[in-house]
């Protein structure tokens, strides 16, 4: 059988081969194909399950990484309300209000001389909605004196939107607003559709009659204009892909396109279109969508934009860059004008809005009016209390939601106040002596710790060194108030009599230090209170050696200063260098009676949707009893009446009884003022970068910008309660003993009960003396 | 439509302590020789006198209307237990009038519906800077901190505090 069969074989073998092995051939071809093709299937089918997964997760979850937004304070606007209407009008140009003839929409103001009709634009805020409302709010001077609703009742209290002060980018520097489709006005999403894919709401992703239109139109024209992207496919592109050009992610862009519109309705691409687009640059910021576009091109919200700004930002899409509106007007204007055109041509404006919008200008913004980017010191610090809570990745990619107290209307009025004081005093003393002035200043709500502005030099919109935070500089005779609070709170009052005649101390190292007073004269004997008001160097340094180093640093720590502090003497004319922010910490306990306050920057953290996340509530702590405190209050009240600081009252209104203290340090290298008023402590620093002296004093720069802020703001006036354990005697200067008013130069000076002096001056003894009655009643007619 | 997204944050509101952890000043009332009624009307006469320099004592200021208002929804608020919200209302009104006692008061007492003692009886004694002179309303703050003393368990300190109530 074997051979039988071994036999046959090899006969038949070439002949089956012929046949058989070409179809043998075919068939393992036909095999390796099926088995091909269902490799491809399987291959394509994972392929396609895992770029379906892959747009699924991306598009269902977190699309974006959203920069966290910081906001200014809300205007809270109630009769009372200390503001003017030029004030009203510095707030609504912040928030991109159009001042108009007639009020009809939302972000619109009109004005007559007394009174402002605005149309607010609403806001959700964490503690509740304010909504779009009409309001007419009439103003006498300096005081917003009733708030009604148009053709309404009168409101109590109206807080309008917040102007948006900036973001907290992530490391690819895309800024977006986020728009829902129900917020884009029609006008630009016919536009989009019309100019970009007018078949978006026929094709399944791709569009091959598009395709072939773009191909036609590029034949005509015999050059590259018109590409056949749908705008499914644009977004594929922009959210999937990379920016590279290849084939291969040419060959995904489709299937992924398709798929997209498989498992979304037009309106959700659409919505994620809208958002994604990338639409201009300033610097390294990227601006993505055109909820944040309107508001880099035209300050406003995307509802409140015209049909022709609408046009231009679609437009847009094609080239940012190329069609850059601020760069490039005409071209940007040509581009408006055919994207106008075709939505004319396919029926959806009409003659007339097609005429009215080619006739209008673009109505670009200056870039310098964007209020994101204007606050760079106040950011830093907001940014510095923020990172104490939350981690960076956080900040640039949650879209949390920050509320700061800043007040653009004090950070503006201080900004005009030092950036004009500075060229002032340059043209004054000649840029030789001068030369690289800078300055920083802080101004805060006494009663409350916030933070209302803050400027890191003079150049107020750069992003770097922040002299407020970081410029830690010697505070010269700003220190003094510590001293003083420090004696008396032990045994002296402010009737004390101190010594100013010359001083020398010999240091451990063998050198001796004679301080001076400014004018190099010695004073004699001084009232305490005088030697305060006159800085004076030399009763200053006596009394701070007598009541020792220590409790001074320790009366320093109370008012709020926390870097470490050496006992050195010359810690006693203020060698120590303190930021103005730390300075504004330590007099901020000064002028809210002996409470402290941490300084705050930040009222609330949101989440993107509101919820809260944190709150930085109003703390304070009494480290200062106020009995003492008032002692101190008055001294720094006659500093601005009589002393260092009285050119104060050659501006402002003798009744708001400022307090405040001149500082000047060593070779007159730093010039500081620092003062309240009841509702405005402002701190200035003056100085040089590389540390040169200045040719003038803490009174001659810094006092100077500091009145004309202040001179500027409307104040209220400080108010010094007095404790109960508080009471004021007729004191004479020269004996510092009870005098009485009919007495010449007696002044009256407070005292804790019971620590006043008890001997009468002479001349309350000469006025009981009934010989000398009659000359003392002429002499008080006279006084 | 899908929703703009929701980011997912923790709540850290627990976690952020802006105040510096350094224990305030308990303050207590003043010792006063006799616990006789001070002459106020005495020390205002003497501090309106034509001293250039000497400070005002107080300003009886008339309330606003958005103050009331806020005070009002902050009460509503405190009724409901929503001590935040009554909180974040107390603090528009202090922006608005930080020199009306009537805030401190309210926010003392959401201080204290939030078991934030420390610094409910610092809000009262702030209020307290600001009343001076006024018996009634002394005597009403001070009733406060007793109140909030006895809450914290410091039963001697409110004891003081009461006392010092009755003085007025």
């Amino acid at each position: 059988m074997a051979t039988k069969k071994a036999t046959k074989l090899p006969q038949r073998r070439p002949r089956r081969t012929n046949k058989n092995v070409k179809f043998g051939f075919k068939k393992k071809l036909a095999r390796i194909a099926i088995k091909l093709f269902f490799a491809v299937v399987v291959i394509s089918g994972l392929g396609f399950l895992y770029l379906d997964t892959h747009i699924r997760n991306q598009f269902e979850g977190k699309r974006w990484a959203l920069p966290a937004k910081v906001y200014a304070r809300p205007l809270e606007l109630y009769a009372g309300l200390p503001m003017s209407l030029a004030e009203l009008k510095i707030e609504l140009r912040g928030l991109g209000y159009q001042f108009v003839k007639k009020v009809t929409h939302p972000g619109q103001a009109e004005f007559s001389e007394t009174r402002a009709i605005i149309y607010s634009r609403g806001f959700q805020f964490p503690d509740g909605i304010e909504r779009a409302q009409q309001l007419i709010l009439e103003f006498s001077g300096s005081q917003l004196t009733r708030i009604q609703r148009y053709q309404g009742d009168p409101i109590a209290l109206v807080r309008l939107e917040p102007i948006l002060i900036g973001g907290i980018y992530p490391l690819n520097n895309e800024d977006r607003d986020l728009i829902q489709l129900h917020d884009a006005p029609h006008g630009l999403t016919d536009a989009l559709i019309a100019i970009e894919d007018r078949d978006f709401y026929q094709h399944v992703g791709i569009s091959l009659k598009g395709i072939s239109r773009a191909m036609w139109v590029n034949i005509k024209a015999g050059r590259f204009v018109q590409g056949g992207s749908t705008l499914t496919q644009q977004l594929i592109k922009n959210f999937y892909l990379t920016s590279e050009r290849s084939l291969a992610r040419k060959l995904l862009e489709v299937p992924m396109a398709m798929l997209l519109e498989l498992h979304y309705s037009k309106d959700e691409i659409l919505e994620a279109y809208l958002n994604e687009v990338y639409l201009g640059q300033e610097g390294a910021r990227a601006i993505h969508g055109f909820g944040l576009a309107a508001q880099y091109y035209f300050a406003q919200p995307i509802q409140e934009l015209k049909l022709h700004q609408l046009a231009l930002l679609a437009g847009l899409v094609k080239g940012p860059s190329y069609y850059d509106p601020r760069r490039h007007p005409q071209r940007a204007k040509k581009r408006r004008d055919l994207v106008l055109k075709v939505l004319h041509n396919q029926g959806k404006i009409t003659d007339k809005q097609y005429q009215q919008s080619i006739a209008t200008h673009l109505g670009i913004i200056k870039q310098a009016s964007l209020l994101k980017g204007a606050y760079p010191a106040y950011l830093d610090l907001v940014k510095r209390q923020l990172r104490q809570s939350y981690r960076d990745q956080d900040l640039s990619t949650e879209g949390l939601r920050i509320f700061t107290s800043l007040n653009p209307i004090v950070q503006h009025k201080a900004e005009t106040a030092l950036v004009s004081t500075i060229n002032k005093l340059e043209n004054w003393y000649g840029n030789n002596k001068v030369k690289g002035l800078q300055g920083s200043m802080v101004v805060t709500n006494p009663q409350t710790g916030e933070v209302m502005a803050i400027i890191g030099g003079r150049n107020t919109r750069y992003q770097g060194f922040n002299r407020a935070l970081d410029a830690v500089r010697p505070v010269g005779s700003l220190i003094k108030p510590a001293i003083y609070l420090t004696a008396v709170e032990q045994d002296y009052t402010l009737a004390s009599k101190l010594d100013d005649s010359p001083y020398n101390l010999t240091m451990q190292d063998g050198k001796t230090w004679n301080p001076e007073n400014f004018d190099h004269q010695s004073h004699g004997d001084v009232a305490l209170h005088t030697a305060l008001a006159h800085s004076y160097n030399l009763s200053t340094v006596r009394l701070g050696m007598s009541i020792g180093l220590n409790p001074i640093i320790n009366t320093l720590e109370r008012l709020g200063v926390s870097r470490p502090i050496d006992p050195y003497p010359s810690l006693l004319l203020g060698a120590q260098g303190l930021s103005p922010i730390e300075v504004a910490a330590m007099y901020q306990t000064m002028a809210s009676n002996g409470f402290q306050m941490p300084l705050r920057s930040i009222r609330l953290v949101t989440d993107s949707a509101g919820q809260e996340l944190s709150r930085y509530p109003f703390q304070l702590k009494q480290t200062i009893s106020s009995s003492v405190l008032h002692l101190l209050q008055y001294m720094l009240q006659e500093t601005a009446r009589s002393g260092t600081a009285r050119s104060i009252y050659q501006h402002l209104d003798p009744t708001i009884n400022v307090a405040g203290k001149t500082g000047t340090s060593d070779d007159q290298r730093d010039s500081w003022f620092a003062g309240f008023s009841g509702n405005r402590l402002a701190i200035v620093w003056l100085g040089r970068d590389d540390n040169k002296p200045l040719p003038f004093t803490g009174s001659g720069g810094a006092l100077k910008a500091w009145i004309s802020y202040m001179s500027n703001e409307t104040l209220e006036p400080f108010i010094a309660p007095m404790p109960e354990d508080i009471e004021y005697l007729w004191i004479a200067p020269k004996s510092g003993l009870v005098s009485n008013q009919t007495c010449q130069d007696a002044q009256q000076l407070p005292f804790i009960t019971g620590t006043g002096p008890t001997s009468m001056d002479d001349c309350v003894k000469k006025n009981n003396d009934p010989d000398s009655n009659s000359a003392n009643w002429l002499h008080h007619l006279f006084r | 439509m899908q929703p703009v997204h929701q980011a997912p944050i923790e709540d850290r509101a627990a976690q952020t302590d802006p105040v510096k952890s350094s224990e305030p000043l308990l303050v207590e009332p003043t010792p006063k020789g006799s616990a006789t009624k001070p002459d106020y009307d005495n020390k205002e006469s003497q501090s309106k006198s034509t001293v250039p320099v000497s400070p005002s004592t107080f300003s009886a200021t008339t309330q606003n209307a958005a103050v009331i208002a806020l005070l009002e929804s902050a009460q509503h608020q405190f009724q409901q237990g929503d001590l935040h919200s009554s909180q974040s209302s107390l603090q528009r009104a202090q922006r608005i009038a930080p020199q009306d006692p009537e805030v401190y008061y309210a926010l003392a007492n959401t201080h204290r519906g939030l078991q934030d003692y420390v610094l409910a009886e610092q809000v009262a004694l702030k209020g307290i800077s600001i009343v001076q002179g006024q018996s009634e309303q002394l005597s009403r703050f001070w009733n406060l901190i007793a109140d909030i003393r006895t809450n914290a368990g410091n039963i001697s300190g409110a004891k003081k505090a009461r006392d010092t109530a009755k003085r007025y």
